[in-house]
This record gives structure tokens, sequence and C-alpha cells, in this order.
């Protein structure tokens, strides 16, 4: 190895090194569940197949901080939304993450009535006068297909809405 | 002529008005798919699936299976008119499909597209008929030992041709392989990596996971974008003349071809196929500066490649269970569900169900024609949905599916955290593919690598000591190695470049 070679581009990520922590932390996790039962009457045991799965999992997450270490420098970080757009995807997740959280309590109904109204308002920005339309339509088309005519239990919450 | 014999028998199923309906609406259903941007046929699939299991499983695998051979042919739509692709496999389409729109020739080049589909999708499928049932029958004298290499061949492909770093990949599969793990053990009955949960001893439920890591991960991704409306370019005359017609004959062809083969290869998605046949085309071509500049070529060669490879895809799915691409993973987790497990013994038990899908994939590729020429103005309405109406409902839907699986809100959970998975993994360019399919052959796989090793009374070695078994294994080897080797040799190019 030539000394005036130059410096190797690095090719891993911070979301690399995140993806490696979380690789060990599964590999741990899997190994604690699985060597107790890694043989089963002399033959491989319910335990072995996802302990080897752990092996393999861990050996990628040293490969990946190994190759950091060794390029002493992270390759560009992935572009991650910003401004309007991370203001976007976030309301987005967080209605989601939102929706299924009340909607055992709300009902199928009122609480996608007010996903809809939300993101038609906020996201889409559709006026009021056309979110709410648009959204109490929908509700009513989509709980008379799937709730009436393909008999699906949806949830009707507390209220018994 | 014994196959002649059973795809008339097909037909004759095929044909009846209930199964010709569910061939329509999945036509219907996949070409809208295909059109709109922001949801994929992966992703319908997916979420339609729960909502029909109270159907007769050959009604329901019809319309699947129209959805996803469907999407291919309304994906071209919106890239030629709005230079904005539907799907993944009609990039291409946009770089000459738009500039004929630009030219006022937008009319042809939807016509070509459409033809070329019809064309590379009938060939492919007459491949599909000729050489499933001999490969099947080759699978007859799998065992254990043969499917498992088998089933890491296919990984090992996947992963070779998966676009990102092996490393990424592997990683990848093995998260897919550990998730498929979870829940009660096959064969001792044990639960594993449940840790005191209940919900999870019935396992991760794969349907869950794939609509959110598609349809939910999508809208997210989407959300980036701006939601503002385009406009369309105007459609004009539609007939292509026979002298452009001529022109792309051929092209149409070179693309069946390309596209027959590469949608064999698990991994191997119709639109990274699209990108090859456009990319293969543009080099044979005589005056290759035609191309990106409206090549009636550029926008036959990768709409009939994407074609043939969705008929394709079905050879190593129907024949051996191994599905080449997430969509077909996912249909092939509709065909478990149903009890049907594809290979050889479905050809043997359930020949009327293969040869009736086979038959109505003839049909709805006729269907397909039809509904993409005369009515392509319609989609072109379709495209001016706008997607910050359409998002929500796709969320609402994609929550219909993952609840309706088994009424339960932890899968809905389950969906929605995959929601958030997918979009890291798509941002941070981790591939999906690896994912869905090691999820879904994950439970085989190890029961086949267990029972291998209790043929063998415990020694590996019976991987290596039947022929097929290590002929297989000898190709995963040399494929890893040459894409191990590739990669080097594509970091001493970015290296010499500095």
């Amino acid at each position: 190895v030539s000394l005036t070679r130059p410096a190797r581009r690095a090719d891993v990520r911070r979301e690399d090194l995140i993806v490696a922590a979380v690789a060990l932390l599964v590999g741990l996790l899997v190994a604690v569940d699985s060597v107790p039962r890694f043989t089963s009457r002399g033959a491989m045991g319910p335990g072995a197949f996802p302990l080897l799965l752990a092996i393999v999992v861990t050996l990628c997450a040293a490969l990946l901080i190994g190759r950091a270490v060794r390029d002493r420098a992270l390759a560009p970080a992935v572009e991650w939304p910003r401004g309007p757009a991370l203001r976007r995807v976030a309301l987005c997740a967080g209605a989601l993450f939102a929706y299924v959280l009340t909607l055992p309590l709300l009902g199928f109904p009122l609480a996608t009535v007010l996903l809809l109204l939300l993101f038609l308002r906020f996201l889409g920005t559709y006026r009021w006068r056309s979110a709410v339309p648009l959204a109490a339509g929908g509700v009513l088309v989509i709980w008379y297909v799937f709730g009436v005519l393909l008999y699906m239990p949806l949830p009707r919450g507390l209220p018994g809405i | 002529v014994e196959i002649i014999g059973d795809l008339l028998a097909g037909f004759a199923v095929a044909l009846t008005f209930e199964h010709l309906l569910y061939a329509f609406i999945g036509a219907v259903l996949g070409t809208a798919v295909g059109v709109l941007p922001g949801i994929g046929p992966t992703a319908a699939i997916a979420v339609l699936l729960p909502l029909t299991l109270f159907l007769p499983p050959t009604g329901a695998i019809i319309m699947m299976a129209g959805i996803y051979y469907g999407s291919q042919y309304g994906g071209s739509t919106t890239s030629i008119l709005l230079n904005m692709p539907g799907e993944v496999s009609s990039v291409p389409t946009t770089l000459d499909g738009y500039a004929l729109a630009r030219q006022g020739r937008a009319g042809p080049a939807l016509a070509i597209a459409a033809i070329g589909s019809f064309v590379a999708g009938t060939i492919g499928l007459i491949g599909l008929t000729l050489f499933a049932p001999p490969l099947a029958e080759v699978a007859l004298v799998f065992g254990p030992p043969e499917y498992f290499a088998l089933t890491i061949l296919a990984l090992t492909v996947v992963l070779s041709f998966s676009g990102a770093s092996l490393l990424r990949g592997l990683i990848v599969a093995a998260f897919g392989l550990l998730l498929a793990t979870i829940g009660l053990d096959a064969i001792t009955g044990e639960s594993r990596l449940t840790f005191g949960r209940t919900e999870l001893l019935s396992g991760v439920n794969f349907l869950a996971v794939s609509i959110g890591l598609f349809a939910v991960g999508e809208v997210l991704v989407s959300l980036e974008g701006d939601l503002r409306k385009i406009a369309a370019e105007r459609i004009g005359r539609l007939l292509p003349t026979l002298l452009e017609l001529r022109q792309s004959f051929a092209a149409m062809l070179r693309g069946t071809g390309f596209g027959f083969l590469l949608g064999l290869i698990p991994g191997v998605s119709p639109g990274l196929t699209a990108f090859i046949a456009y990319d293969a085309e543009k080099r044979l071509a005589r005056r290759p500066e035609r191309f990106g500049r409206g090549a009636l070529e550029g926008v036959a060669a990768p709409e009939s490649a994407n074609n043939a490879a969705t008929s394709s895809g079905f050879i190593p799915l129907m024949a051996f269970g191994i599905p080449p691409s997430p969509a077909l993973a996912v249909l092939l987790g509709a065909l478990m569900i149903y009890g049907l497990q594809p290979g050889p013994i479905m050809f043997k038990e359930r020949p009327d169900f293969v040869w009736a899908v086979i038959a109505s994939m003839y049909l709805g590729n006729v269907m397909l024609l039809v509904l993409n020429l005369p009515l392509v103005g319609l989609w072109a309405k379709v495209v001016e949905i706008p997607y910050r109406l359409l998002a929500p409902f796709i969320l609402v839907l994609a929550f219909i599916g993952a609840f309706s699986i088994r009424s339960n809100i932890f899968d809905v959970w389950v969906m929605v955290i995959f929601g958030a998975v997918g979009y890291a993994m798509k941002k941070s360019g981790y591939p999906l593919a690896p994912l869905i399919l090691t999820l879904i052959l994950g439970d085989r796989l190890e029961s086949d690598l267990r029972r291998s090793l209790v043929l063998s009374g415990g020694s590996p070695a019976i991987f290596l000591e039947r022929p097929i078994s290590l002929a297989l294994i000898v190709l995963a080897l040399l494929l890893t190695w040459l894409s191990v080797r590739s990669a080097r040799r594509k970091e001493v190019v970015i290296e010499g470049g500095d």
C-alpha cells in the first residue's frame, strides 16, 4: 500500500451509524431471547435461526462502524426535509399517530372526519367551506362501502357513534 | 399440447361473468393506480388484499394480478402527458414521451405505449404458459435442501441487484428474516422474540408491514414535494400512423425480450428493467441523438419491457414460489392466506386455479388495451385529482386495510411504525424489496433449513452433497463474489475520479 494513496472517499453516513446502533441493540435482544433455545431434542431449536441472524446483523453493524472508523470521516448525511416540507411530513405523521391513538375511543366516523379535516385544511390548504363537505362526504362513502356493504367491523368508539 | 388443453380449460373458468368482472375491476384499479403518482401496485394490492378475503381465491387472485399488470399500463399516461411518472417503471418513458407531447404528438406516444404494453404483456404470457409448467416439474424433485438453497440464491440475487450497497441490503434482509421469526415457532410451538407480549404471538403481520412500507411511507415521501396542480399536455390525434408503428415495432420486440428475461430475476424491478431497455435501445439506435427529443422507440422499449417483466415475473412465482418483486411477494402472501403454496403441487392439485389466473391475464391485457387506448382521455382526467385531496384518503384506506386483516388495532400500529420505517429507508437509500421478500420467505427458509438438518442428522454438508442444492449454492456464492468485486471496482473508480 503506497503512502501517497489519496484518502478514500467516506461512504458511511450518519444514518448508517444509527442503523448500526439499532442493529447492535437488536442483535443483543435477539441473542438474549434465543441462546436458551438453541437446541431442541438434539436438533436445531427455535432459537438457532434467530441467533444466526443476530450474528449476521451484529457483523454488518460492526462492518459499518469499522468502515467509518477507518475513513475517519462520514459521507454527507441524507437530505432530510426542512421548512414547509418538514412541517408537512411531521404534520402527516403526527396526525396519523393521533388518529390511530384516538380511534378506539372516538370511533371510526368521528376520528376519520377529524383526520380528513386536518389534512384537507392544513396540508391541502382547502378552505373550510370545501374541506368540511369533502371530509363529511368522504367518511359517509367509506363507511357505507366498507362498514355496510362489506360488513367490516370498523370501530364505533365509546359513544357508540 | 397438454398445456393448450389446460389453458383452454383455464379460459373456460376465466370467461365466466364473475371472473371477467374481477379481471375488469383489477384492470381498472390497476390503471388508476398506475396513473396516480404516490400510490403503487404493491401498496394497492396490500391494502386491498385484506378486503377481498371474503371472495373465493380464484376471483381475488385474478383481481390482484390485474392490479399488478394493469398498473404498468397506467404509468405511461402521466409520464407522457405530465412529465410525471405514475410509477417508477415509467420514469424512462418521460424522457421521450413528454418530448413527444410537447411537439403535439402525445396521442401516438400514448398509443405506442399501450400497444407496446399489450404486445409485450401477451408475449410474456405466452412465455409464462410455456415455461412455468415444465419448471414446476423440475421443482418436483426439490426437497427441503434444494428449496433452502434456491431461496438463498434468490435472496442473494435480490441483494446484488437492489442497487443499494450490499451491506445495507444485507442488514435489511436480516431484519426481515428476524421479523419473520417473531411469534410461535412452527415446529416446536414455542414463542420467540415476543418479550412477553401476547399480541406478538401470532407474529408481525406481513400485510400490515407492506401497507406501512409501501402506502404510508410513500405518502410521507410524496408530502415533501409540491402539492400544486400541474397542467397536462393535450392529447391530439390518437392513432399512430403505419410509419410510426413500423418505426417502433422492433423496439417493442427488443423491449419485450429484455423485459421478459430481466423479469425472471428476483430484485430486478420492472422499473430497473425499463431503464435497461431504454438504455439498450438508445445504444442500438442508428441515430441515438434523437433519444430524449421525442423518439417513439424511447417510449416503445421501456413500456414493453416493464410489461414483459410483470408477465414473466409470474414464472418463478408460480413454479417455485419465489416472488421477483415486492408486489408479487404480497401476491404470494395472498396465495398463502388462501392455503395455496405455489410450485409443482399447485399445478397438480389446483390446475383449475392456476390456469384460470393465467387465462384471465390474457383477457386482462385485452381489456387494458381497450381501457387505455380509446379511454386515455378519461385517465388524463383522473390525473387531475389533486394529491392534496388523494393523500388523506390513501391513509384512511391504508388504515382500513391494516385493521381488517384481523380486526385488530395492533396491526394498525405495526402499519404506522413501518410507515415511518419505510419513509426513513426510502430517504436514506435502504432498499425495501429485501425486507418484504425476506419477511414473506423467512418462515419457509427456516423450516427448510431445519428439516434439511433433521434429514442429515445435523450435518450442514447435506447442502453440498445434493447436486441441485450444490449448484444453487455455488451460483449464490459466485454472484456474491461478483457483486462484491464490482462494488470494489466502483470504489476504485470513484477514488480515481478525485
